[in-house]
């Protein structure tokens, strides 16, 4: 009896170092899945901010037509006085 | 037969120590605590196991090319004056300077598991690992003196291996305390339930090998453990009832000797055994006492020095002794009197402190884990590595374990889930995972 538990305690071991094994390969791949996702939305980021902004774009001439008269230099100017991208601060 | 079993065995167990160092760590402490040496016979049991595996993990941490940042913390810095002071304990010993050195080493061996534990165990898969290597050595052995316990119809009395830390009954009886709670927290954690069944079953023969033990340290271990369940439980009515039937059905098949025995724990002052005790623990003091730095590892049990400390003239308006007669130098019977035999009051100071402030460690860690969430498994493993915590305190008071493994273990297990479960310095996980990545490629 002595051996059998003996023998089927190794087995169990041997079970335990694979299943451990198993268990951290598969939390190594989602941490490395995770550092992958993470570096691209950093790499987006920094993609964005670097983006020249478009001076007759689409949107900004709607945005334009549609605000008063009085404000469109004052914005014009304003963005020509702050070249700053949107989300410099992340670069 | 078992010698190939065993080998082939562990050629599969030394392939994932080297892929994985937190795999070296629980078979580390599965070696330390199964003792394969016993087991087999022949060729195999020349092998040195241990330090295979202890090597191989070793290498395995210092390979990692990126490795976690490990936060050294008052406990960790404690265990290193500690293991200093044992060192300068060691080199001015009352004893024979080899023999003390030999134990010195063994202790070496023990913080060297418990440092490179809280080096690579961070997430809760190693821990796991690391509990269930726990279960499958002292838990299995129980298992098997369990069985062997009913069998006999309860005339089977439990035995440790012989040459194991572990070798005498009243040392495995506190070891397998200690190892009901991990137990618990793998049911816990356990979903399967033919291995819930299993674990179920090791906890109950766990139970009843320390009652066959006839320890009554072991007992009174038990009793802690079992009254902290109870405090525990919401039905506490059903588990009364319950414990009560148990302990009834129990106490018609123990054998007429357990009963003597148990009954000596009331009239302890006329207990020969326990008084041998009193005397050694005298003993310790008396050394203590007369040397600043303690008499060394096992000093006490070194003939001239119980000689020359003769308990019969020590403390006797305490306990009276002095009409007791002893041929042979005894144990100190008590991880308290021994490190303070061994490595005098400042090594007393040290080790309470470490213990002290484990269980404090503890216990917060399990009030602040409970408020958060009673049902994450951390929260619960926190709660179980106290009661190991303290039922090895009760009952350790009585054998002669200070230098334990299992011990050190705990300690590096709170460790981990404070500072890497529960608070893990920003990019701790990942900087370990990518070391345990490019090891793996």
């Amino acid at each position: 009896m002595e051996s059998l538990l003996f023998t089927l305690n190794l087995i169990i071991i041997c079970g335990l170092c694979y299943r451990a094994f198993q268990i951290d390969n598969a939390d190594i791949a989602a941490q490395k899945q995770q550092a992958k996702a993470a570096q691209q939305a950093m790499l987006d980021a920094k993609l964005q901010a670097h983006r020249p902004q478009r001076p007759h774009d689409a949107t900004a001439t709607n945005a334009v037509n549609s605000t008063p008269s009085s404000t469109i230099s004052a914005v014009s100017t304003q963005t020509q006085k702050t070249p700053k991208p949107r989300g410099s601060n992340h670069a | 037969m078992r010698d190939l079993v065993f080998l082939l065995c562990f050629i599969v167990i030394f392939y994932f120590c080297i892929r994985r160092p937190f795999i070296g760590i629980a078979m580390w402490l599965w070696v330390a605590m199964f003792y394969p040496k016993g087991w087999v016979f022949g060729f195999a049991a020349s092998i040195r196991y241990n330090l295979l595996i202890a090597g191989v993990t070793m290498l395995g941490y210092f390979l990692m090319s990126d490795k976690p940042k490990t936060r050294w913390d008052l406990t960790s810095w404690l265990i290193l004056i500690f293991l200093c002071w044992t060192c300068l304990t060691s080199a001015t010993t009352l004893s024979i300077p080899a023999l003390v050195w030999a134990d010195w080493i063994e202790f070496l061996k023990i913080c060297m598991l418990y440092f490179f534990a809280i080096a690579i165990i961070r997430t809760d898969n190693h821990i796991n690992t690391v509990v269930w290597a726990i279960a499958l050595s002292i838990g299995s052995y129980a298992c098997i003196e369990g069985l062997k316990y009913i069998l006999s119809g309860g005339g089977h009395i439990l035995e440790g291996m012989p040459g194991h830390i572990l070798g005498d009954r009243n040392d495995l009886a506190v070891g397998i305390n200690m190892t009901i709670p991990l137990v618990a927290y793998l049911l816990f954690i356990t979903q399967h339930k033919l291995v819930r069944l299993a674990l179920m079953a090791t906890i109950l023969l766990c139970i009843l090998s320390v009652l066959g033990s006839n320890s009554r340290g072991g007992f009174i271990g038990l009793a802690v453990i079992g009254l902290y369940f109870w405090f525990q439980s919401k039905q506490k009515l059903m588990y009364s009832l319950l414990l009560g039937a148990i302990i009834v059905v129990g106490l018609n098949f123990m054998p007429e000797e357990w009963y003597q025995r148990m009954s000596t724990i009331d009239n302890a002052k006329d207990d020969l055994s326990f008084l041998g005790r009193v005397m050694a623990w005298k003993q310790a003091v008396a050394i203590a006492s007369d040397n600043f730095t303690g008499g060394g590892f096992k000093a006490g049990q070194f003939q001239p020095v119980w000689d020359y400390y003769d308990p019969r003239f020590h403390y006797n308006h305490i306990i009276d002794t002095s009409h007791i007669v002893f041929p042979q130098a005894k144990a100190a019977h008590s991880i308290y009197f021994q490190v303070l035999g061994d490595h005098g009051y400042v090594g007393f100071i040290l080790f309470m402190s470490i213990c002290g402030l484990t269980f404090l460690r503890a216990r917060r860690l399990r009030r602040q884990l409970y408020r958060q969430d009673k049902q994450h498994p951390m929260a619960y493993l926190s709660a179980m590595v106290l009661v190991a915590l303290v039922s090895y305190l009760v009952s350790g008071a009585a054998v002669s374990l200070a230098y334990f493994d299992l011990l050190y273990i705990i300690i590096a297990l709170v460790y981990v889930i404070e500072f890497k479960v529960v608070k893990p310095t920003p990019g701790q996980a990942l900087a370990g995972i990518h070391g345990t990545r490019n090891r793996a490629q």
